[in-house]
């Protein structure tokens, strides 16, 4: 049977109606890994298949970032400090996963800790773009983005604290939701910045995305500050017939790629073509994002990072690589006497700003629309030639990071160099529904311009 | 140490320190520019009045969450899980340092 490019949606049918075996799924998925993996260096560890339970997704196999505890199977973050440890318990994410019946592939490459925007940093070496191995994948959740790109697994969990989901889904070619900080458990997640990490699904399709948002949602007694709000039917809300008011941020247009800012002009006239309105709003300069999300996370950063002391698991701290070091001793900075009000109190009073920036847009639009990120893949090793090169790819994705409101990145296009183009729509604290509408309707009116076939032709 | 970014290479030392991170000296200079680079980007945030402004910590708000008395604590691991990814343990418990003499 041809399984090639097919959706978890599309999977998921043809295990139901016994067309294919779970068993004979995973060893697709699996041979696939072993023919390309070691080109792409996407896939950090291998999981064997495993009997699994029945549920929603029975059978479906799915790849985790390595920084979800997963029980008995090593659980890296793509750090050397923690190159040998075997988490003894699953994180709630990966749980809900097993109980709604999935299959894990592997664990996939990151920037180490998560500090990163290229999977450049990981302690494992980068992985490559599939587009063209020569670019990097975007990051953190680069290795997520690109199994699901070059089809080694059908989908993907990521996990964001500023663009780690979307950014990585742009330069892919796929989609990447962020949900609202609180939808989604982060207990087991390897903490990065505590009040700003969201695990979230990286999909072919947008209604993969909402089928794997509707397992991994809700709240979890083990994660104090996940959401009580009601989780609602989101493959019902994303197939409503709606009509939407998209806002376009002039502040979110400056500073784009030439094809960059094409290829969003053009997606604005399809949105208008399907009907949507689309009016120019105005937003705080992101730049004072970039500022907060700095000091907040560096901080989170520092405190998370301080309990790893080589006594109950892992290496010592000698282990840790520069970026983590630097993110550390920043933290510890802003943190320290007499720093506290200027740096960390300061950020949060401006969080506060932002979140009332954005709920003032969010009276007059449904939905906020901009780029992920300012330019396509650039190639291995080209960040050190930005010094904030993380902060300068996810620009325009730290608002809504530092907010907590849910984005999602989808595929609009290729650029002049053939690598594909995102487009991004922000919505409102818990209306992931509504960005599934309008990405759906996106998705069913273009096809995402055949994107993801056209990038992943070499890999049929 | 100041706020306007003229870090010296004993503040770099001292934050290390303060981290419990090692840095080699040949790379203490190399942090203590990042560092400075750093701090003078986000001072663009007294740009803003925030005089009036309170701190926001959880995006939603949520506040006081409590288990109900008497809750199972199913996540709570046996002492051999516990102790599982440990490089040195005896008689079932962490070796550490020893601090006091």
């Amino acid at each position: 049977m041809d399984i090639f490019g097919k959706s978890l949606t599309e999977l998921r049918d043809l295990i139901k109606s016994n067309k294919i075996s779970s068993k004979e799924l995973f060893s697709y998925f699996a041979k696939r890994a072993e023919k390309y993996n070691s080109d792409l260096n996407a896939y950090l560890t291998m999981i064997d298949f495993t009997d699994h339970s029945e549920g929603d997704l029975s059978g479906i196999p799915i790849a985790i970032k390595d920084n979800f505890c997963t029980q008995g199977v090593r659980t890296t973050a793509s750090a050397k400090v923690l190159d040998s440890f075997i988490p003894p318990y699953e994180s709630t994410v990966t749980r809900r996963l097993k109980e709604a019946g999935v299959l894990f592939t592997g664990k996939t490459n990151m920037d180490a800790w998560a500090h990163g925007s290229s999977t450049e940093t990981s302690d494992y070496g980068p992985t490559k773009n599939p587009w063209d191995t020569t670019r990097a994948p975007g990051g953190s959740s680069g290795g997520s983005a690109a199994v699901v790109s070059s089809f080694l697994a059908p989908a993907a969990i990521g996990s964001e604290t500023a663009g780690s989901i979307r950014q990585p889904a742009s330069w892919c070619g796929i989609v990447g939701l962020k949900p609202t900080y609180g939808r989604v458990s982060r207990y087991g997640v390897i903490a990065m910045g505590s009040s700003f990490d969201c695990p979230g699904p990286m999909t072919q399709t947008v209604e993969d995305a909402a089928m794997i948002l509707q397992v991994i949602a809700g709240k979890d007694p083990y994660d104090a500050t996940s959401a009580t709000e009601e989780v609602p039917d989101y493959r019902k809300q994303m197939t409503e017939k709606r009509t939407l008011t998209f806002g376009v941020p002039d502040e979110y247009m400056k500073g784009l790629d030439r094809d960059v800012e094409k290829k969003v002009e053009e997606s604005l006239k399809v949105l208008e073509k399907l009907g949507h309105k689309v009016k120019r709003v105005s937003l705080l300069d992101p730049k004072y994002s970039i500022s907060v999300y700095t000091i907040l996370q560096r901080a989170e950063v520092s405190s998370n990072l301080a309990r790893y002391d080589g006594i109950r698991y892992g290496n010592g701290r000698d282990a840790f690589g520069s970026e983590a070091k630097r993110r550390m001793m920043l933290g510890t900075y802003t943190l320290s006497h007499g720093y506290y009000d200027a740096f960390y109190k300061k950020a949060q009073k401006i969080k506060t700003l932002i979140i009332e920036d954005l709920k003032r847009v969010f009276d007059d639009v449904d939905l906020i629309v901009a780029a992920p990120t300012p330019m396509t893949a650039l190639k291995l090793g080209e960040f050190e030639k930005y010094p904030f090169f993380g902060e300068t790819m996810d620009v325009l994705n730290e608002a809504a990071a530092v907010a907590g409101t849910p984005a999602i990145s989808i595929p609009c296009g290729l650029d002049s160099k053939g690598l594909p183009v995102g487009l991004q729509f922000m919505g409102n604290y818990f209306d992931e529904g509504t960005i599934l509408n309008a990405a759906y309707q996106f998705e069913k009116e273009t096809n995402f311009f055949d994107v993801l076939a056209e990038g992943r032709k070499k890999y049929e | 140490m100041s706020k306007t970014g003229d870090l010296t290479k004993k503040d770099v030392l001292h934050i290390a320190k303060l981290a419990n991170l090692q840095i080699q000296d040949a790379n203490i200079e190399m942090y203590r520019t990042q560092l400075e680079e750093t701090i003078n980007y986000v001072e663009n945030l007294d740009e803003l009045d925030t005089s009036n402004v309170e701190p926001t910590s959880h995006s939603t708000r949520l506040s006081n969450i409590y288990f109900e008395d008497g809750t199972k604590n199913s996540r709570q691991f046996t002492q051999k899980e516990a102790l599982q990814n440990a490089k040195s343990t005896k008689k079932s418990m962490f070796v550490v340092k020893r601090i006091m003499e």
